[in-house]
């Protein structure tokens, strides 16, 4: 599937503007460590998206997928 | 009126499922509705804000109602999405389900009003059976061998929590279900408890078998049995630390299996496990605000996770698909299905206006006033994934892209007006907090709608969208399952017929054979012809006089010479 045009848009215009609001309003309190710095809540939500696909799929890929048929000569009632 | 004042509501409900099970069936579906509308009537106008019941039986005495803030929140929730749910189940015939869904939501209501731990256990043994057979009826290919691993496991954990009680009252004397102080007992009362709280290894009955309940019902299945554990779990054990780190380890795990499932359904059953996780951590931080916040997000979750179910219940029964791989392009077909869904998925991402934003923050709060900075990373990250699965992965499988072709079976009117209800509820929650903050147990002193909190939250939320559209191509759904904790039950057959079952048989079967051949020489002897006792006749009288004589003479001989 071709990831459409529009949506692009739509994602790049929210990020741009999550990112100006951050910037202009975001207040100083800070939790973590490096909260206060400007598009901290953009960098740490694209680079957790990044990691979570990646390491899942690593998972995936070395233990965790196995065909949808599996379980069908073990269940007990197949 | 002091009866109606402290009247169970779990009676309600359950004598609610002996009415629907006498009423023909085209009028039946209303059962349920009328049970839902009464209960809610009920807890929020008749019952009393701190009523209790002590009924005296086997020289004990019982608390079969106590009413508090903690158990309204959940029982408000309950009845709600009792109403709800009924609604939506309004086109189903059958009267097995019917009946099983209200005996449930009444066990349920019946665990979250116990003052005493027999009535928990009770209770809780009640809900597996009639929760069993919510998904027993789910007439899917698997839903039968789906109920039969659901009953085994929680037999196990009812039985824990059981022999937990017991020993717990051994040693204190006191039935009361309170806060507990540790020791073995009450380990394995949290035990028991985690099995239904689905945290991990304990946790793979839930996305083994919801996802095989009929559509209508997994709304009451993903209502009812994790967040009684969340009660129960805020009820006796506020404070566990153990608690934290399992809750974090929860709203990870379902994060990770969301990437890889393919079904809509147990994605949507995996992301329980991550959202109950947030439950978990809060309870085991165990403040004021943490607890408030176990109870909102609890409350939050029951409504935004029904209408997330009876979104993808909506696509199952228009196209009787459930997989990313067979679901697409349905944007055109199924719109208002879509548009509601989304308000579900808005509310467990925590978009601003939306219930989650007003629940999950409080958790998250309690962790940044408690210090603990390492949750609160955690417990962000948790929700980037959150809307990455729910809010942006599902939708854009199953309504996204080309146009389907294919027919779409029309939606019961039933199922709209649930669904809408549900989407009033999440959206009035967000906009307007203080209908729920005001019935949390403690009082509230946070505010969510500052300045800081909503654009972190629409920065945060914005870029995961940027990096959904950035590993679209990774994204997509394979033909293929996940291995979950349930495959060393589910994989059990053959390594248990090798190790202990064969072996068994095997020494039964020498057994047997040794005991054949003791009864075959026994037959020779007594009626063969050339047998022992047709030999024995041969012999002479006088011979076998003397021959028992002298045996007997020996036998004296050899006694006297001791």
């Amino acid at each position: 599937m071709k990831p459409s045009r529009r949506l692009l848009i739509v994602v790049l215009v929210g990020a741009v503007v999550a990112v100006l609001a951050d910037v202009l309003l975001g207040g100083d309190e800070a939790h973590l460590w490096g909260e206060g710095v400007p598009g901290y809540w953009a960098v740490f939500g694209l680079v957790w998206t990044v990691v979570i696909v990646v390491a899942s799929k690593w998972l995936g890929r070395v233990l965790l997928r196995q065909p949808e048929d599996f379980y069908d000569d073990s269940d007990a009632d197949e | 009126m002091t009866l109606m004042n402290s009247f169970p509501p779990a009676l309600v409900l359950l004598i609610g499922a002996v009415v629907a099970l006498a009423l023909p069936g085209r009028i039946r579906p209303w059962a349920t509705v009328v049970a839902g509308g009464v209960v809610i009537i009920h807890l929020f106008w008749v019952l009393g804000a701190d009523a209790t019941l002590e009924v005296e039986w086997l020289g004990m005495t019982l608390t079969p109602l106590r009413v508090d803030k903690l158990s309204l929140v959940f029982g408000y929730v309950f009845a709600i999405i009792t109403l709800i749910g009924g609604v939506y189940a309004l086109h189903m015939r059958g009267r097995g389900e019917q009946v099983a869904s209200l005996l449930y939501g009444g066990s349920a209501l019946g665990v979250v009003f116990a003052g005493d731990l027999l009535t928990v256990v009770a209770f809780w043994e009640l809900m597996v059976v009639f929760s069993a057979y919510v998904i027993l009826v789910g007439g899917r290919e698997r839903s039968r061998g789906a109920a039969v691993r659901y009953a085994f496991v929680h037999l196990a954990g009812g039985s824990t929590l059981l022999a937990g009680v017991i020993w717990h009252v051994a040693d204190t004397g006191s039935l009361a279900f309170n806060a507990f102080d540790g020791g073995p007992a009450a380990w394995l009362v949290l035990l028991g408890f985690a099995v239904n709280a689905a945290i991990p290894p304990l946790h793979a009955w839930l996305s083994d078998a919801y996802p095989e309940a009929s559509i209508t019902g997994a709304v009451f299945l993903s209502a009812f049995t994790t967040k009684t554990a969340v009660y129960v779990l805020a009820r006796g054990f506020a404070g566990w630390e153990i608690l934290l780190f399992v809750g974090i380890i929860m709203a990870l795990y379902g994060v990770v299996y969301a990437v890889l499932e393919n079904d809509v359904r147990r994605l949507l059953a995996y992301h329980i496990i991550s959202q109950v996780g947030y439950m978990v951590a809060a309870i085991g931080i165990g403040t004021e605000m943490a607890i408030n916040g176990a109870a909102a997000h609890a409350f939050a979750h029951v409504l935004y996770k029904g209408l997330l179910f009876m979104g993808v219940g909506a696509v199952l029964y228009a196209t009787g698909k459930s997989k990313l791989t067979e679901l697409g392009g349905l944007g055109g077909a199924m719109k208002v299905t879509l548009v509601l869904y989304m308000v579900g998925a808005f509310s467990i991402s925590a978009f601003p206006l939306f219930s989650g934003f007003v629940s999950k923050s409080l958790v998250i709060y309690a962790a940044e006033e408690s210090h603990i900075a390492w949750a609160v990373f955690l417990l962000y990250g948790a929700s980037v994934g959150t809307f990455l699965h729910t809010g942006l992965k599902l939708p854009y499988f199953i309504w996204g892209g080309p146009q389907s072709k294919e027919p779409v079976r029309r939606l019961p009117p039933g199922m709209y007006v649930a669904m809408g209800a549900a989407a009033f509820l999440c959206i009035a929650i967000g906009v307007y907090p203080a209908v729920l903050y005001d019935a949390l147990p403690f009082a509230v002193t946070y505010e969510p709608y500052t300045a800081d909190h909503i654009v972190s939250s629409l920065a945060l939320l914005g870029f995961t969208g940027l990096g959904f559209w950035l590993l679209l191509g990774q994204l997509k759904g394979e033909a293929a399952i996940t291995l979950d904790t349930d495959v060393s039950y589910r994989k059990a057959r053959r390594p248990l017929e090798a190790l202990v079952l064969s072996p068994l048989t095997k020494a039964f079967e020498m057994a047997g054979q040794a005991a054949n051949s003791v009864v075959l020489a026994a037959e020779w002897a007594i009626a063969s012809p050339n047998g022992l006792v047709r030999w024995g006749r041969r012999i002479p009288t006088g011979t076998a006089i003397v021959a028992v004589l002298l045996t007997a003479a020996l036998t004296v001989l050899w006694s006297l010479a001791r």
